[in-house]
């Protein structure tokens, strides 16, 4: 070996040889290189359609948040706890379908002990019903795992002012997740009959004595009922 | 050329010389097939848009708003509600965007024939296909799958 490089390299041919060889190799390197890098580049096999696997993920959520205001509107109508329990075990059995046909087989669940639905005394102001639940998402296919616990409090509550002047000031509240916002979009009737104005701020103007019943039908046809003592 | 034949080094040389040719040749073919294989997804970016707007009009309850007046065939309100569903899509897409939208019942498993918005659309080559959950109409549990087609024109 050491007699054929000294050959190699004392001859012209061989010094030709040997520089062809080195930049062949050194090409080779080079493009073995070039090849690995684009092998590894994020576009190879990427996750078919990620974001929409994203996407279907959030929208099993906002599908969650709309069983609780079912939850609050059946509640509201008179259905009781077992009833909206059997809405709740409806509602996660067609997400999980929903998410199963987008090739993301999942397991929602929820522990009914810890769900809260209620419904505040019609005497006492403000009332106020109210959803508490926990959700525990997971979710494992080829294309995404994903695990979530989803807390989802919820309530809406009424309640009316002191007088001023003659006039009484109802306000409607949404709380979700601990953020307070003004329900403008209510319809507020009192019993005896007397016109009650939507001030379109969350606010409602209406001339309110002791015996008087405020009735509110709600976004999502959830009901709140305050008698005046 | 023939001196080169002739010796066994020259043998040897043309011999290495054609392999790594051949190496080189098939080096690139492979760089070639690699790239055309990593082409970025020619599917437009636009459902992401598109999802962002469903949600919005969801949020603001004009989904099912919608799917209860058609369900409950209050004329006007079907025109009211579907103007602005279809206003805020257009809105989503690119100029040249359309889309076919209709409801399906998760229940019974059927489309809602009048839920159709664009109903009369034939799409375009370029499909993208997105779906849509909503659990709640008018504070009742009704599940409603939307389904929509969109696609770039031309």
């Amino acid at each position: 070996m050491i007699v054929m490089t000294k050959n190699l390299t004392k001859n012209k041919k061989g010094q030709v040889f040997l520089l062809l060889a080195i930049t062949i190799l050194i090409y080779l390197i080079i493009l073995s290189a070039t090849v690995y890098r684009i092998t590894q580049s994020p576009y190879i096999d990427p996750s078919p359609n990620s974001d929409q696997l994203l996407n279907y993920v959030d929208n099993s959520i906002s599908a969650l948040e709309e069983l609780a205001d079912v939850s609050m509107s059946q509640f509201s109508l008179g259905a009781d706890r077992d009833a909206v329990l059997d809405i709740i075990d409806n509602g996660i059995s067609d997400i999980d379908a929903y998410l199963d046909n987008h090739n993301l087989p999942s397991n929602i669940s929820y522990d009914s002990l810890n769900l809260v639905i209620t419904n505040s005394s019609t005497s006492i102001n403000p009332v106020r019903i109210k959803f508490v639940a926990e959700f525990t998402i997971h979710i494992n296919s080829l294309d995404l795992v994903y695990d979530a616990i989803i807390t989802i409090n919820s309530s809406y509550f009424l309640e009316y002012s002191s007088i001023i002047g003659n006039q009484n000031y109802i306000y409607i509240y949404q709380e979700k997740n601990d953020i307070t916002i003004l329900v403008d979009e209510a319809i507020v009737s009192v019993t005896p009959s007397i016109t009650v104005e939507n001030m379109g701020d969350g606010s409602y103007l209406a001339d309110l004595d002791t015996g008087y019943e405020i009735t509110a039908v709600l976004p999502h046809n959830i009901i709140l009922t305050l008698n005046i003592p | 050329m023939k001196r080169l034949s002739k010796n066994k080094k020259g043998q040897l040389f043309v011999i290495e010389a054609f392999i790594a040719v051949s190496v080189m040749i098939i080096m690139v073919t492979a760089l070639y097939e690699v790239q055309l294989a990593t082409q970025p997804s020619v599917e437009p970016e636009f459902h992401k848009d598109v999802y962002s707007t469903l949600q919005a009009l969801d949020v603001n309850g004009f989904l099912d708003a919608y799917i209860y007046s058609v369900v409950n065939v209050i004329t006007d309100d079907i025109t009211y509600y579907r103007g602005i569903i279809t206003k805020a899509l257009y809105g989503a897409l690119p100029d040249h965007g359309e889309f076919v939208l209709y409801y399906e019942d998760l229940q019974t498993s059927t489309e809602v024939p009048n839920s159709y918005i664009n109903e009369l659309l034939t799409p375009g080559d370029s499909v993208v296909s997105l779906d849509y959950l909503i659990t709640e109409v008018n504070g009742e549990y009704a599940p409603y799958a939307i389904h929509m087609l969109v696609w770039l024109k031309g």
